[in-house]
């Protein structure tokens, strides 16, 4: 037998959708066999848990953070900045939006200024993380990937001291959280066919995908960045500013992110609790929803949706078996590592010869 | 007085241990040119496998052999996928640190609570431990400075194409040197266990990874200088807790940012100052070979 | 760990046998082998002959392990191999000194020299090298410090390096890729006698160029290739100049790749678009390459700089782009001083052809949207480019091809076409017509000449001292670490080959 291997030319969007698939099915197959093994589940149990996930309405749930996370980083991811701190981001949303509901507002505040003030600052919040890390990155060429990884800790430390500390609410028997926020800057869900929705943020990730979208596709700034990703020295000649690319991607990266933290708390928490109830680890996910969607922000609420049935798996999962929600990161950790890998036949063709 | 002395040098030493030793791993495989934000999750996965073999074969050392061997496995997918798959080795690194997460935490949590039949007592050793890893950090900058065997990683890490022309491997090289860091990255996250926090709770060893690479830069990928910042940082990391205690009272969870704090200020000053003048990555670092690779 | 010298002691003993039969590669659409079958004989030259783009190089690295082929079989002295990586072709004895040396920088001549020998074991040191490397480097006259850096070495101390190396490995096939086209005069010799000596001891050399009379001069045996066929391989004494243009060439064309004659302009009167004023311009290690560089281009004229490959003409080119800092001096462009000049500004106003083309292109994306790169063309349309495409001759199905399937060639004419299209008032070429052959090369010559009739100003850094030569209005020469005006009125060719070596 012999193998020809051969660099392709074209790279056929058929393919990516072919080997995204192929991806998730040897994920969810490994996954399987391993929990099989490891802790005794049944494979029916697992096959039940994977079907739950994909119709179970909590899927919604997880979908929004994920997605509006996921959005934020197909612009860095396409420009080769590698954003790992969406955690971090998220949770500077959640904390800021956390403290202006309650510290800052009015208790009667009206809800047609406090709710949009609110994103805004949550927007601003994680853009103000993320930029920490495009400053040092674009001025001190500081390795974006540790920076922002850094900041994710640190952020969680500070997110934590808060509700432990000089943030815990007087009216919540001593557990760590804040008080709830006043009730008319709650996002709420509304029905449709019976199915509760967030109206609110859905239409928020369809905005933001349709503007991602615009920009990547059709102006001289989504051109910047896509060059800059494929070949910086054909960047840098043209003058392309690498600064510009690296802020202003990581600038609305973090914003998305940081909505996703207010979104957290004014529709789904209403308060402030400790950092890792907030986010189950959403901001590192969003980095495979991302890369599934190829930095496709319209296929990115697809990939959003598949990854947070993997969530709701997990958790059905955790419900059957007792296992902790750490075990959903084999899923998430196992198919992004397959789909890098089956990335290979995306860019070779492999002919075998008997 | 000496006595405190001497406790506080032998906590420093024990705690820089385990970073040491995750860092001169990566330094070998960053040298070759890989990237490998695995070492994250196998840290997080030698410190989970190292206790529960020790519970169950009763021996640490054994217990350690496993460790090694399951280490450099998972993360030779990860070698595999950015060498001879030519994959994207962030995301493959994370990915592997993630999955490596989730099989800690399900091998782990059965044996959560447990206490370890035998210890290994480094504390009390912490002298041989300090001659140890500098005699490591020594004999690492010999091989990669000084042989054959260390040119041809640093080769591959400079300039994979005329390093192939040469008749090196680049792929295979690659491979065996994210094999060995880590290999090293899970050992250290069993000595972890094992030889400093002595117990194992979900998400122990969590961060140290990151640390770990961090410190490659901050050593300037030489592994003469990975010692310093690890003893910095183990330092602080077994000593800063003590801040909890009156009349301090400072909250833990501030206190547990501090080692990030720290680390985000020394690449900072790395990278700053004109100590950036020293800063050398290996040329080709995080790109990868392809043999085909169009010149014009 | 002496096993493999002895296998190739063995195999450099007896006369060696090469066959290759039905060779094929492709990249993409493009084939850049067709069937190759050729049969090479120890002790003799055999020279590999082809326009740009026929394939030589994609060949030379086939039969070195750098590429994989696609189909085809490889025989030794009567037994088919496998070459399917470089150590595999090592072990049989092939190596391959490649067009620009193949060294790595960071690391000293003697670890060079250890990572190349695979009869040194793992834990040998660079010692063990010195004294065997010294020792046949003193043999044969190449003088080279065993303990320095690569990066600190000249272009022609690198390629001693590379002989060296070959020396050592002792191969019984030696595969040189264009040797000479950036070599002196007296090193080129120096590389002839080299070959001739291995052509003695019963080895097979490959040489592969497309100088025709460099063929005649060092050649036994010629085969010729034209996209990617073998044209004809017979014996130097068979073919005569004229037979070998006619196989060379699909389209029948002369020898002489400069055929057109340009007369000399004098622009001294009108305004300097370029004032280069005591620059000093740094290496990539920092270290000064050329010193006060003094420099001036005219409106209407072109001002050719010849140099030796490694001498500091791409790093000149580069620093008057704004690409790299200067340690000393001024540059200034239409009056405005270049490190005042946001990148945007310079890449904007300045067209650029870098040595490199392919760091100035997006090869994953379509040809129109190289097109664009540069801001200033953002908005170009599609008619004008194609407008631009048939004139520049570039072998593009539409502007929506993908830019990774366009040859070589085709590449630096769409690189030169863009930077022309930006109508600059400065355009720098570095090495512009290096990937190209003499119909294209004519085109662009041509194209530079109009430009500066226009009033464009021109600088052409070039390796080709018979480019710059012909194009240009005045002429520099790198010599010595500076740059010197040459009169062109008098016998240029010979001054210039004078500074040079
Ligand atoms: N790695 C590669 N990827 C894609 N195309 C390639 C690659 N190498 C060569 N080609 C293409 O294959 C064809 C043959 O190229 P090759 O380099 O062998 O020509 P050559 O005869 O050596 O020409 P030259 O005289 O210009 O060196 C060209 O069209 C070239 O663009
Ligand atoms: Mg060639």
């Amino acid at each position: 037998m012999k193998l020809v291997v051969r660099r392709r030319f074209y790279k056929h969007t058929y393919l990516k959708i072919v080997l995204t698939v192929a991806a998730i099915g040897l994920t969810l197959l490994i996954s399987m066999v391993i929990l099989y093994l490891a802790s005794n589940i049944p494979p029916e149990d697992f096959i039940y848990a994977v079907y739950m996930g994909l119709i179970d309405p909590s899927t919604l749930r997880y979908l929004i953070p994920l997605t509006l996370c996921g959005l934020g980083l197909t612009l860095p991811y396409k420009a080769g900045i590698w954003n790992i701190g969406s955690e971090g981001q998220l949770l500077s949303g959640a904390i800021i939006a956390t403290y202006i509901a309650l510290y800052i507002y009015p208790t009667d505040i009206n809800p047609i200024i406090g709710i949009p003030l609110l994103l805004i600052a949550s927007f601003m919040a994680g853009a103000a993380t993320a930029l920490v890390a495009g400053f040092l990155k674009a001025r001190y060429n500081l390795n974006e990937i540790l920076s922002t990884l850094m900041l994710n800790y640190i952020i969680i430390g500070l997110g934590n001291y808060l509700v432990y500390g000089p943030w815990r609410g007087a009216t919540q028997y001593g557990y760590p959280r804040t008080d709830i926020i006043p009730s008319q800057l709650w996002i709420t869900n509304i029905e449709i066919l019976g199915i509760r929705i967030n109206m609110t943020l859905i239409i928020i990730i369809l905005a933001s995908a349709l503007a991602l979208n615009y920009i990547i596709k059709h102006t001289r700034f989504g051109y910047d960045i896509t060059v800059y990703g494929l070949n910086r020295d054909a960047a840098i000649y043209s003058g392309i500013s690498p600064e510009k690319v690296i802020i202003l991607t990581m600038l609305i990266s973090g914003g998305l992110a940081g909505l996703a933290g207010a979104g957290e708390v004014l529709a789904i928490h209403r308060q402030l609790i400790r950092v890792q109830d907030v986010s189950a680890g959403y901001g590192y996910m969003a980095i495979l929803v991302a890369w599934l969607s190829r930095m496709d922000p319209m296929a990115t609420i697809l990939s959003g949706y598949l990854v947070a049935a993997l969530i709701s798996t997990g958790y059905t999962l955790q419900i059957l078996a007792g296992l902790t929600i750490g075990a959903v990161n084999l899923f998430i950790g196992g198919l992004l590592v397959l789909a890098t890998a089956l990335d290979f036949l995306l860019e070779y063709e492999v002919e075998i010869r008997w | 007085m000496v006595g405190i002395a001497e406790e506080i040098i032998s906590r420093m030493v024990v705690a820089s241990t385990p970073l040491f030793l995750a860092t001169l791993g990566e330094i070998y495989t960053e040298r070759s040119g890989v990237i490998n934000l695995g070492v994250e999750g196998l840290f997080v996965l030698g410190a989970s496998i190292s206790f529960t073999a020790t519970i169950i074969t009763g021996d640490p050392y054994i217990a350690l052999l496993a460790t090694i061997v399951l280490g450099s496995v998972i993360g030779g997918i990860h070698g595999f996928v950015s060498t001879y798959l030519k994959g994207r080795e962030i995301l493959s690194g994370l990915a592997i640190t993630l999955f490596a997460y989730g099989l800690a935490s399900i091998l782990g949590r059965p044996f959560v609570g447990l206490s370890l039949p035998t210890r290994i007592n480094l504390a009390n050793n912490y002298i041989y431990l300090l001659i140890i890893n500098i005699l490591l950090a020594i004999l690492s900058w010999t091989i990669l400075f000084k042989l054959k065997i260390g040119a041809i990683i640093r080769a591959c890490g400079e300039d994979p194409s005329s390093a192939y022309v040469m008749g090196v491997d680049v792929d295979k090289v690659r491979l065996a040197t994210t094999m060995l860091g880590s290999g090293i990255a899970s050992l250290a996250g069993g000595i972890y266990t094992l030889g400093y926090i002595q117990v194992w709770t979900e998400g122990a060893g969590m961060g140290w990874g990151w640390i770990a690479i961090a410190n490659v830069i901050v050593s300037l990928w030489n592994p003469i200088l990975a010692p310093i910042f690890s003893l910095i940082y183990g330092g602080i990391n077994s000593m800063i807790w003590l801040l909890q205690l009156p009349p301090y009272n400072i909250s833990p969870y501030l206190l547990g940012t501090t080692p990030y704090l720290i680390t985000l200020i020394t690449l900072f000053i790395i990278v700053a100052t004109p100590i950036k003048k020293y800063v050398k990555p290996p040329a080709a670092l995080g790109i990868k070979f392809e043999r085909e690779e169009r010149t014009i | 760990m002496f096993r493999n010298r002895e296998v190739i002691g063995l195999v450099g003993s007896t006369p060696t046998q090469l066959f290759i039969n039905g060779l094929s590669k492709r990249f993409g659409p493009i084939h850049a082998l067709k069937n190759v079958s050729i049969e090479f004989r120890g002790g003799e030259i055999h020279i590999i002959l082809g326009e740009n783009g026929a394939g030589k190089t994609t060949l030379a690295k086939i039969l070195s392990g750098i590429y994989r082929l696609d189909e085809g079989e490889i025989t030794i002295n009567g037994t088919p191999v496998k070459i399917r990586n470089t150590k595999d072709a090592l072990r049989n004895g092939i190596a391959i000194v490649s067009q620009y040396p193949k060294l790595i920088e960071e690391m000293t001549v003697a670890e060079n020299l250890l990572i190349a020998l695979d009869y040194y074991g793992p834990l040998t040191t660079p010692r063990s090298v010195i004294e065997r490397a010294v020792e046949l480097a003193d043999k044969y006259g190449l003088h080279i410090d065993m303990d320095k850096y690569i990066y600190s070495l000249s272009f022609s101390e690198r390629q001693r390096v590379e002989i060296l190396k070959a020396l050592l490995l002792n191969p019984s096939v030696l595969i040189l890729d264009e040797p000479t086209t950036l070599l002196t005069p007296n090193e080129k010799r120096g590389l002839y006698r080299f070959i001739e000596m291995l052509k003695q001891e019963g080895k097979i050399v490959i040489v592969i160029t497309h100088k025709i009379d460099e063929a005649l001069e060092i050649g036994d045996r010629i085969t010729i290739l034209r996209d990617g066929k073998v044209i004809v391989s017979l014996p130097k004494e068979k073919l005569t100049k004229d037979m070998i243009i006619k196989y060379m060439f699909s389209d029948g064309a002369e020898e002489n790749k400069y055929n057109q004659i340009f007369i000399r302009r004098d622009a001294s009167n009108r305004n300097a678009v370029l004032v280069v004023e005591g620059v000093d311009v740094i290496d990539d290690y920092g270290y000064i390459i050329l010193k006060n560089v003094n420099l001036k281009v005219f409106e209407g004229e072109i001002v050719g700089v010849a140099g030796i490959a490694g001498t500091g003409l791409k790093e000149l080119g580069e620093s008057i782009y704004g690409l790299r800092k200067i340690a000393r001096g001024q540059i200034v462009i239409n009056g405005r001083s270049v490190s005042y000049m946001k990148r945007e500004e310079i890449a904007n106003n300045v067209g650029f052809i870098p040595d490199n083309i392919v760091k100035t292109l997006v090869l994953e994306l379509e040809v129109e949207k190289n097109f664009r790169l540069k801001k200033s063309l953002w908005s170009i349309t599609l008619d004008a480019m194609e407008r631009y495409i048939n004139k520049f001759r570039i072998k593009a199905e539409s502007p929506n091809q993908n830019t990774g399937t366009l040859s070589g060639g085709n590449l630096q004419k769409l690189v030169v076409s863009r930077e022309v299209a930006l109508k600059p008032k400065l355009l720098i070429a570095t090495n512009p017509t290096k990937a190209l052959d003499h119909i294209s090369i004519n085109v662009i010559h041509g194209i530079f000449r109009e430009y500066a009739s226009n009033g464009g100003a021109v600088l052409i850094l070039s390796e080709d001292i018979d480019e710059v030569l012909r194009i240009s209005d005045r002429i520099y020469v790198i010599s010595n670490n500076t740059i010197k005006p040459v009169d062109s009125n008098k016998d240029a060719r010979k001054l210039m080959m004078e500074l040079l070596t």
